[in-house]
């Protein structure tokens, strides 16, 4: 009975021990040693595994059967021999390192190139490792870290290799730790990541989101194939549409119409990596299913998608344009400003090479904007939209201006500009900016009010989501006037320390025949120009009406065939530098004693036509005594010119100085007839005053 | 019989022992058991040390969504040594000089509130200290520290050159924009410094510039000084050829700074030598602001707008060649461009030059809106030759932040995906500047492709911009990275990546 008690005693200690040994292994978990399962398949050659493999020669590739949900971390074998031999590990995103036993040929490294999910070619150069023959361990997550990175990952594939020529064995292989199951990446982002064709279905053109059309509507759809192929290889992409869509448009060369809604594209790829496009327009009457399909040898990339058919009215009501309008910018000296507290509002800046330009027909050059075209679209719905803003000035009948534009002037051999316009994405449930510059032909735009108007459209189409019209208020600045301003300030300047500095020295210079002769001229024009015109100026223009414009071919004859003529005539007799500005001074006398008026503004100006016409007719040597009056085509056409040049002067003066002081307008085909005429006119004087002048000098001598 | 039962037990309790013992054995070796040391057998990255630098407060956590994000954040920068046995980890409080073997600390001090720029020398290290953003500062100096120590040997405060042509020429009712931000350079024993102040007068943007060269005591040798754009220098690394000092320019655009330009200085003089003037292509830009950045390639000098217009240059500045290495794509009437810019320019050899164009962008879009169709050269780097031939194209998939091209190595940081937002691409790519390329995209089926492309080390967040510094030879490549957000969405840790190529 003890002897019983006693052998039940040892069989309990016994029990509790193994137990506790067997709860302590069951403890452990996934981490713990798995001596036992391992089993490797003979992918290539005709050796096998067997708890190892030993051999004198020899080739084969031995796979580890990796148990599903258990993933090697940590390894430990040994491996001897001469020959190549060497071990392969794969991650689930395809990295992958080869440990080569020392002593080994190195192995041909397979390379891996894939596209990714984001469409990106991708390629994986395997880590090429060294490891001393004998026992050797690793840690397959560890070296990852080490060499490709921090990411959550696990390994998918375990190889050996061996190529005996002598005796070469690999044995003791143990996997001694598994990788937590939670530390990894899902089944489903193995298969999305490694791709050799990438399709890529835009519904409509430029949207990456959920695939959808407007009811009704032509929209353009894209579908595009990338591939990273090792060979030439040859397939199709199929596109099937839903029945309630029909394809309207296609190239007819490159796509082959199936029926109303299915497309097949032959295709033909690599090797190496290649894209190819396709834009296809279709209406849609309503939802279903897309499914696009790209082949390429054995090789198939499926995309199947529902697509939803909207109502533009839905889309309308979504999409928000806000703040948009036209704003003029200024240009600072280090900065381009919109001026936001102008609204619909530009301003044309014409220079004084715009004007030349103009005359002799040459092509504008180059320009700046001259607004910008500002705003803020507001997308409410659940879709991104890609979206096109057009904004055009149109014309009375609603036709675009094209001189109105979008760049800057283009380059031989483009299109004609076109108008401001721009592409965004804009994305469920966000805003986004725009601001496109709007140029303007400093040539052909004149100011005024012109209509304006701001469409949004879907990208690809001419349906417009939202059209906002209002009115653009374009004023033209020519700097003409303000360097035309400058010349007169300056020559104005000039006359005036001429006429400080050599009065006495001119005037010294004249006998007093002269200088009487200079103040009966000076009076005569006075009383035949000045008093009738200041008797009859406004009677005049009264009389004329409408015609006022008109009004200088009348009174041109006083002001500019009578004066050149008159003064003319008075250089010929009197041919000394200074009589012009001695006539002009005298002049001036006359009026603020006759009318009262003394204007320093007309002063000066008075002063500085003087000036001009006083040093052309001394530079072309009339007062120089270097050449005569003589009736002859030579003299007419120098004293031409310069009464030209001095009229023309004078008139655009006269104009632009008032606009600037006054606040007036007087539109430019307005002052160009009144400079005209007086430039025809004047050089009539000029000639007629070489007669007149001639005549009194024979009457004198 | 009592003696064989004890016998009889004893047996059983050890073979019971035997068992236990031989399972806690097993046990204690999987704990205990070590990686067998490994060779590479051709050149690879390999982290040598990934160290975490510490937390990043919430509110110096760029949202990557919002424009000019990385700007002002206080970014902590590696300052790699020529022979990569160090590297000098410098962020806002303390920097730390770590051994890049073992990723030890060696030393640590206080520093001097961030740093903007620096040079490693082998014995040498110049700082620059941090500028600042929006508001004055009383002194900017680049400072020398003994690189075995981390002693300070000698400071130069840039801010005595600045200062009165600040007073100068900047109005009373200016607001500075960056203050004294400083650039350094070193050829040999010749260390130059670019020295910047900005303001706004409203929407006005103006500048002064000193550029300065001191010598190894930090005493100054010359001083040239400039107001207003396009200035000395922008973007452009500061280069040099012979005896010429060579850099770029930026322009708001011709109309409203002049035409851009660049130009080069006399190293021993600071006498300027020539300039060569780069007229603005409208056509080709996505706004008026020209910007052209230099680097040396063999005996020539190569300027890359923004645009990818690319001028070959002589020593003497009169130009040898020109072409385009991108150019927008026309998608109706709309333009769809791509820029680069500053760093993303490099040269290797007689007769390689490297550029990495950015995002893709819209003309008439924000900078920032999304743009519906891509443009096909957006996020790669390309390699050309000075004729203008491409020699090979490789997509990258994050937008390009750091670039070092040295000895046979080209080294890019990467951060996300600007247009997805796609994390996965940051990292440091690595590539063998002595394998020819024929065709535009590396072709993958020949084995060539596998010698020019030597990897990519992902990285957990992005590299932001100068936050990479390689070696001499680019064998050593530190990174960190900085924690940024996509929303609400927060991606990446600050880290310190000490890889090697071996």
């Amino acid at each position: 009975m003890i002897r019983y008690l006693n052998n039940i005693k040892i069989l309990a200690v016994a029990a509790i021990l193994v137990l506790f040994n067997l709860v302590y292994v069951a403890a452990a978990g996934p981490t713990a040693a798995a001596v036992s399962g391992i089993s490797f398949k003979t992918v290539e050659g005709n050796l096998h595994w067997q708890a190892g493999v030993s051999a004198d020669k020899g080739q084969a590739v031995f796979q580890l059967v990796i148990q599903e949900g258990r993933f090697p971390k940590k390894l430990k074998w040994s491996w001897k021999g001469t020959g190549q031999v060497w071990a392969r590990v794969e991650y689930t995103d395809n990295n992958a390192i080869y440990y080569v036993m020392e002593g080994s040929e190195i192995p041909r490294a397979e390379k891996t190139t894939f596209i990714d999910k984001n469409g990106v070619p991708r390629v994986i150069v395997p880590t090429m490792l060294e490891l001393p023959q004998g026992t050797v361990s690793v840690d397959l997550l560890e070296d990852y870290r080490r060499y490709f990175g921090k990411k959550e990952i696990f390994v998918k594939d375990i190889r050996f290799g061996l190529n005996a020529i002598k005796h070469t064995e690999i044995k003791d292989f143990k996997i001694e730790e598994f990788a937590q199951k939670e530390a990894t990446v899902g089944e489903s982002n193995i298969e999305e990541m490694k791709k050799s064709i990438y399709l890529q279905v835009q519904i409509p053109q430029g949207n990456k989101g959920k695939f959808y059309m407007v009811k009704g509507l032509e929209f353009p759809l894209q579908v595009g194939v990338r591939a990273l192929l090792d060979n030439r290889k040859e397939g199709s992409l199929t596109v099937t549409l839903p029945e309630t869509v029909k394809v309207t448009s296609y190239d007819k060369e490159k796509i082959k119409l199936i029926d109303s809604h299915n497309l097949l594209i032959p295709l033909t790829m690599g090797p190496g990596y290649a894209e190819e496009s396709f834009i296809i327009l279709a209406k849609a009457s309503g939802s279903g299913k897309v499914e696009v399909q790209a082949r390429l040898g054995n090789k198939t990339e499926t995309i199947e998608r529902d697509m939803a058919c909207l109502d533009l009215e839905s889309i309308r009501s979504s999409l928000c344009l806000v703040d948009e309008g036209v704003y003029p910018i200024q240009h600072q000296t280090h900065k381009v400003s919109i001026k936001k507290e102008l609204k619909n509002y530009i301003k044309v800046k014409e220079d004084i090479f715009s004007t030349f330009h103009r005359l002799f027909g040459e092509e504008e050059s180059y320009d700046k904007p001259a607004g910008m075209v500002c705003g803020v679209v507001e997308n409410n719905s659940g879709l991104n939209l890609p979206l096109r803003l057009k904004f055009s000035v149109l014309d009375e009948d609603g036709r675009e201006i094209p001189y109105f534009r979008g760049e800057h002037i283009q380059r031989e051999g483009a299109d004609a500009p076109p108008v401001p316009e721009t592409v965004i994405g804009v994305g469920a449930g966000t805003a986004q900016d725009f601001k496109m510059p709007l140029f303007a032909d400093v040539y052909s735009v004149k100011p005024g009010i012109y209509r304006g108007m701001l469409k949004v459209s879907f990208f690809g189409t001419n349906t417009n989501i939202v059209a906002r019209e209002f009115d653009l208020h374009v004023e033209k600045e020519s700097q003409i006037q303000i360097i035309i301003g400058l010349v007169a300030v300056f020559l104005s300047l000039v006359s005036l320390l001429l006429l400080a500095f050599n009065h006495k020295k001119w005037i010294g210079q004249l006998k007093t025949s002269e200088i009487i002769l200079i103040a009966l001229f000076t009076a005569a024009k006075f009383s035949i120009v000045d008093i009738p015109w200041f008797i009859f100026g406004d009677v005049t223009r009264a009389f004329l009406g409408p015609l006022g414009p008109f009004m200088h071919i009348f009174t041109g004859i006083f002001w500019d065939i009578i004066n050149a003529m008159f003064l003319v005539t008075l250089v010929l007799l009197v041919s000394k530098p200074g009589v012009v500005i001695i006539s002009s001074v005298v002049r001036i006398i006359l009026q603020s004693v006759a009318f009262g008026t003394f204007n320093p503004i007309t002063v000066l100006l008075m002063l500085s036509y003087a000036v001009l016409a006083d040093t052309l007719l001394y530079l072309t040597g009339f007062t120089s005594g270097k050449r005569t009056f003589q009736e002859c085509l030579g003299t007419f056409s120098i004293l031409g010119i310069i009464f030209i040049v001095k009229h023309i002067y004078s008139t655009y003066t006269f104009y632009y100085i008032w606009m600037y002081l006054y606040r007036l307008f007087y539109p430019d085909w307005y002052i160009n007839v009144s400079a005209l005429v007086s430039a025809i006119y004047s050089a009539l004087g000029a000639v007629l005053g070489v007669y007149l002048g001639n005549k009194l000098k024979q009457v004198i001598e | 019989m009592e003696w064989a039962k004890m016998v009889k037990t004893g047996i059983l309790v050890a073979l019971l022992g035997l068992v236990l013992s031989l399972c806690g054995c097993q046990e204690k070796a999987e704990t205990i058991s070590n990686e067998t040391a490994h060779t590479s057998l051709k050149p690879q990255l390999e982290l040598v040390q990934e160290v975490a630098l510490g937390g990043v407060a919430e509110n110096k956590i760029p949202d990557v969504t919002k424009s000019s994000w990385s700007y002002g954040i206080p970014f902590t920068k590696p300052v790699v040594f020529p022979d990569g046995k160090h590297v000098l980890v410098v962020k806002v409080a303390k920097m730390t000089l770590f051994d890049t073997t073992t990723g030890e600390g060696i030393w640590e001090k206080a520093t001097y509130g961030g740093i903007d720029n620096y040079v490693a020398g082998q014995d040498r290290l110049y700082l620059t200290e941090k500028g600042s953003y929006g508001s004055p500062k009383e002194h900017g100096y680049i400072i020398c520290l003994d690189s075995k120590t981390g002693e300070e040997l000698w400071k130069y405060d840039v801010q005595k050159d600045l200062k009165p042509i600040v007073e100068k020429y900047m109005p009373a009712d200016a607001k500075i924009s960056y203050c004294c931000y400083i650039n350094l350079a070193q050829f040999g024993d010749k260390l130059i410094a670019k020295g910047y102040t900005g303001w706004n007068v409203g929407k006005n943007s103006d500048k002064v510039e000193v550029l300065l060269r001191l010598d190894q005591n930090g005493k100054r040798l010359w001083k040239i000084e400039s107001h207003g754009y396009p200035g000395i220098s922008a973007h452009s690394k500061l280069q040099l050829i012979g005896n010429k000092l060579v850099m770029g320019t930026y322009t708001y655009g011709d109309d409203i700074t002049g035409p851009t330009y660049i130009h080069a200085f006399d190293i021993n003089t600071g006498k300027k030598l020539w300039q060569f003037d780069i007229r603005h292509e409208d056509e080709l830009a996505y706004s008026d602001a020209t910007d052209v950045s230099v680097t040396i390639i063999g005996n020539k000098i190569v300027g890359v707008t923004n645009y990818g217009r690319v001028y070959v240059l002589d020593q003497d500045g009169k130009k040898v060649n020109e072409f385009l290495a991108f150019e927008p794509v026309k998608h109706n009437d709309t333009t769809i461009c791509t820029n680069v810019w500053g760093d993303k320019v490099a040269g290797f050899g007689d007769d390689g030059l490297v550029i990495a164009p950015s995002k893709t962008v819209v003309k008439g879009a924000d900078y920032n809106a999304k743009a519906p169709i891509q443009h096909p050269e957006a996020g790669s780097v390309m390699v050309y030759d000075l004729d203008g031939n491409l020699k090979w194209k490789f997509r990258l998939g994050g937008v390009a932040t750091n670039m070092s091209v040295k000895g046979n190595y080209l080294i890019l940081g990467t951060a996300h995906n600007e247009d997805t937002m796609d994390y996965n691409y940051c990292g440091v790519y690595a590539f063998n500047l002595t394998q020819k390329g024929k065709g535009k995209e590396i072709d993958v089926t020949k084995e060539s492709a596998l010698d020019q492309y030597i990897g990519y080390y992902h990285t957990d967040g992005a590299i932001i911009y100068g936050c990479l510094d390689t070696s001499d030879d680019n064998k050593v490549i530190c990174a960190t990275t900085w924690p940024t957000r996509v929303g609400t969405e927060k991606h990446g840790k600050h880290s310190l990546y000490m890889l090697k190529i071996k």
